[in-house]
């Protein structure tokens, strides 16, 4: 296992972060992928391509965080809005204290500035899909913000 | 679902153009993507992936990581963390909790079912026909389980869904009895707040494939509408079974199937094809109480 981690933990991790965007997510992918690896140490130890089968394992694990986000709540939470027209408020100031940087700078570019998720994934350097998927994560995290305020 | 035979896409960027510069960042990942998905474990090539890596990170760098040193001491200590989880004390991660949970359940059931059938054994032979039930108890909970599915199903799976159902206010049998024979049980997650509470139960193939069955019931003053799910342009398919009537959703690579009727919501997603699905959703059982 330590092998395993030695040779294919840093390119997993880029993967992972290209995939969904999220460098905290991405880590906690990996560790799953390595702990669904340990379940299979013995099959894994005569596989021909053990780095085939964690990258494929990790791909299957994205595809089934994006099915988790898509199958719960998907997209605006109403309670946030995208302008004030009364005041010049801008979208930053509204948002939750509590949110993070990189999420506050995403909402930005999507709900401010109207980007479209291909245009975030160039910034990003991720998938179009990945973008989406990222974009879920950051509204969950800010719809429970609000909730608890 | 079968994959045909496919080219693993080389990196040419949309213009045609042969260089690597040309090509966006959302482009390479992209690629990179559709690299990954069109090669198996047997033709997985490194090389291309490491290409797509190196363009990328020289157009938007990836953030700083730990390294593998670090990152192998922190999975070692969540491995150690999860065998060596007492089975009463608090959970400080959802394997850990997962692992416990299991335990404890299956000596629950273990201990019950001893009991029951010395019992169904007594009453039988005073002329009490009790074996059309069977039933699961625990120190916390009583239920009883569908006769249809013992036998066929896991007592350890029958009883954590079950008692996950049971403790979440959920009809104790809305759980699949079938499911596709490369998948096996994986465990559940539960949840409760002030938007729904459910159940999810979770299915994991060798090939690392997942589906998940998730009943959740919303907050009466929760607002449907604003949940909303993801699918490409495919038009969704119906399917009507116990009356209850299913929206098929086909999102790309992935299919969801959906039923509510008023706060009761089921949903089904995963790697499955429709048939698959179909025999899923002909499986469930439960009321919607």
């Amino acid at each position: 296992m330590e092998k395993l981690y030695r040779e294919s933990y840093e390119k997993l991790v880029c993967v992972a972060f290209r995939l969904t965007g999220d460098i905290d997510q991405a880590m906690d992918l990996v560790q799953d992928v390595f702990m669904l690896a340990l379940s299979r140490s013995e099959e894994l130890k005569s596989h021909p391509a053990p780095e085939g089968w964690l990258m494929k394992t990790l791909e299957n694990l994205v595809r089934n965080e994006r099915r988790r986000l898509s199958s719960r709540e998907i997209t605006l939470d109403p309670e946030i809005p995208v302008a004030v027209p009364e005041e010049d408020l801008g979208l930053l100031e509204i948002l939750p204290s509590g949110l993070l940087s990189k999420d506050r700078k995403i909402l930005n570019w999507r709900f401010r500035e109207e980007l479209s998720h291909k245009e975030i994934g160039d910034r990003l350097g991720i998938s179009e899909n990945a973008c989406r998927a990222l974009l879920h994560r950051v509204l969950e995290r800010c719809r429970k913000l609000l909730k608890e305020k | 679902m079968e994959k045909e035979e496919k080219k693993i896409p080389q990196m040419k960027p949309s213009s045609g153009k042969p260089s690597t510069e040309s090509m966006s960042p959302v482009e390479l990942a992209d690629g990179l993507e559709k690299a990954l998905d069109v090669m198996t474990e047997e033709n997985y090539d490194p090389a291309i992936i490491t290409q797509y890596l190196d363009a990328l990170d020289e157009r938007v760098p990836m953030p700083e990581t730990p390294d593998w040193q670090k990152a192998y001491a922190d999975f070692r200590h969540t491995v150690e963390q999860a065998v060596n989880a007492p089975r009463e004390g608090p959970s400080r991660s959802l394997r850990v909790h997962r692992f416990a949970r299991l335990r404890r359940v299956a000596v629950s059931f273990a201990a019950a079912v001893t009991v029951l059938l010395g019992s169904m054994v007594a009453a039988q032979a005073a002329g009490v026909d009790i074996f059309g039930n069977l039933a699961r108890w625990t120190d916390e909970h009583f239920v009883f389980l569908r006769t249809s599915d013992v036998g066929s199903l896991s007592p350890e799976y029958l009883a954590q869904v079950s008692a996950e159902l049971n403790d979440n206010r959920l009809p104790h049998d809305l759980y699949p009895a079938w499911w596709p024979e490369r998948f096996t049980f994986d465990g559940t997650d539960s949840w409760d707040n002030n938007i729904s509470n459910g159940v999810d139960i979770i299915f994991q193939a060798d090939s690392g494939e997942v589906f998940s069955f998730c009943a959740e019931r919303y907050a009466e003053d929760f607002d449907m509408e604003t949940v909303w799910y993801e699918k490409d342009e495919t038009p969704p398919e119906l399917y009507t079974k116990n009356d209850r009537t299913f929206y098929i959703l086909s999102n790309i690579d992935t299919m969801t199937a959906v039923y509510s009727d008023g706060p009761l919501a089921i949903t089904i997603g995963g790697s499955l094809s429709v048939d698959e699905m179909k025999q899923i959703i002909d499986s469930i059982g439960g009321s919607d109480q």
